[in-house]
């Protein structure tokens, strides 16, 4: 048996040659490095992946200072109306249940993207996407129908500090839409390939960071008496 | 932690992953690590688990090696279990040095024997050292591409195998049966009383769940979890000082 025992199918993919930014090497495959030149690095991880992971946990503070403001005035604001007259679980709980839902349909994208399958990939990039927009269509009505009980951003600070930790949440919620729809439109035009599910595995580790945030946020924010 | 398990299927199986190997102080051998391929000695495909040997000048793909010497050496994988089967792959260590690519018949592998079977192999006809032909050398060429094909991206650090559909099916519905648990226990009066402690463990589990499994971290290199857990330590810190100074000077709101 010869050792050198892999598939072939890529001899038939574009050569490329050299990516490490080093010189060419026999086994530096043709799409080992598809996108830019690749440096070992001193961690022997990925440094993209481990910048996400630095930015969450930087917005994890972000999000900590915002909760612990909510809750250093939770229930210290004498102007009503107070939380629980405004808030409605039910509405609340079917929202919080989409975005969990919808971390579900990217895990599965990068499953779908792992298993070399653009279609399902797609499917489930949209599906998240849409889940992610019906939750932000729920927080935009919950926000209207808030504006019309006159609790505004202005009002009382159960008003400034309850539409600062959910809008800002709602923020980054749009943003991972738009990251969403914009990997969909990378997979539809061919540039995002099961060589690179990366790509989608770092888009998912936001999304499911703001996922978690809603977790506390529905915890401390809604349900907490 | 295994570096990316579609390049240490074998390893896997055997115990072996980037951080045994790391402790025991054995070099890995790929592109993430030292992409230069050491000459003429015995490698161990962590993929595969075959014996190879490489003339000087090669640098590795994605494909993981260790030297075979290392990790005899170090009692990892296969030599741990069966010492018999350390001193098995002998005719390999003692292949000639003009030998260009070792053709062991895997006695590692025998070991443990791969389940699926190698994609492609280079025809036997290439036995024909000590020179290869230009048609050797061509096919092993693409071979030796397909390494990098098969791997994810670089650096693609995924670490052990991410669970299926199905694990990411049942954590979904476990965390809706959460969800449905703290929105019913809020509706119960009887449980008032200790309403904040459950939807804490609740909401804890749920996060926790997201993260281990959605998000990977339980798989993930060790080193994400500590950024990861630096950050919400500093965050919780901070919330929870927040609130303590605002109690202390204030006292609890109405109500409490």
């Amino acid at each position: 048996m010869v050792s050198i025992a892999h598939d072939v199918e890529s001899a038939h993919a574009p050569a490329h040659g050299g990516h490490d930014g080093l010189a060419p090497s026999v086994l530096d495959g043709p799409l080992s490095a598809p996108v830019g030149h690749h440096l070992p690095t001193s961690t022997g991880l990925d440094s993209r992946k481990l910048l996400m992971w630095l930015f969450l946990a930087s917005d994890c503070m972000f999000f900590g200072s915002l909760i612990g403001t909510f809750m250093t005035y939770k229930g210290r604001s004498l102007i009503p109306p107070s939380p629980h007259e405004i808030f409605d679980i039910p509405y609340t709980s079917v929202s919080a249940f989409v975005l969990l839902m919808s971390s579900l349909t990217m895990v599965l994208a990068l499953a779908a993207i792992q298993r070399n399958d653009p279609v399902r990939l797609r499917i489930w990039l949209i599906a998240t996407a849409l889940l992610g927009s019906v939750f932000i269509g729920g927080q935009y009505y919950e926000f209207h129908v808030f504006y019309q009980e006159q609790l505004t951003l202005q009002h009382s600070l159960f008003g400034s500090s309850f539409f600062t930790l959910t809008g800002f949440h709602g923020a980054h919620v749009t943003i991972g839409i738009f990251w969403l729809l914009y990997m969909t439109a990378m997979s539809w035009t061919g540039r995002l390939n099961s060589e690179q599910p990366l790509f989608i595995e770092i888009a998912g580790l936001y999304w499911h960071f703001v996922d978690i945030v809603w977790i506390i946020i529905f915890t401390a924010v809604y349900l907490l008496p | 932690m295994v570096l990316d398990s579609r390049q240490m299927d074998w390893g896997g199986r055997q115990g072996l992953d980037s951080a045994a190997l790391k402790r025991a102080k054995v070099p890995i051998y790929g592109k993430w690590y030292f992409p230069d391929l050491p000459a003429n000695e015995p490698l161990v495909n962590l993929s595969t688990g075959e014996i190879e040997t490489f003339p000087p000048g090669y640098r590795a793909g994605a494909v993981l090696y260790v030297k075979e010497a290392d990790l005899k050496k170090a009692g990892l994988g296969p030599y741990k279990a069966t010492p018999a089967a350390a001193a098995a792959p002998a005719p390999v260590t003692a292949a000639p040095v003009a030998e260009p690519v070792a053709v062991a018949a895997a006695p590692v592998a025998a070991i443990a024997p791969r389940p699926a079977p190698a994609p492609a192999v280079v025809p036997a006809a290439h036995h024909e050292p000590p020179h290869e032909s230009a048609a050797h050398q061509e096919a092993r060429q693409q071979a030796a591409h397909s390494m990098g094909h098969a791997a994810p991206l670089r650096g693609d650090v995924v670490e052990h195998a991410h669970p299926g559909a199905r694990t990411y099916i049942t954590v979904a519905l476990i965390l809706a049966i959460i969800t449905a648990v703290e929105v019913a226990v809020y509706y119960l009066p009887e449980v008032r009383p200790i309403l904040p402690p459950i939807l804490f463990v609740l909401s804890a589990v749920k996060f926790w769940m997201v993260v281990a499994f959605f998000m990977h971290l339980w798989f993930d290199h060790v080193s994400f979890s500590w950024f990861f857990g630096g950050g919400l330590a500093l965050a919780l810190t901070m919330a929870g000082s927040v609130v303590l100074m605002q109690i202390g000077t204030h006292g609890l709101p109405h109500g409490y």
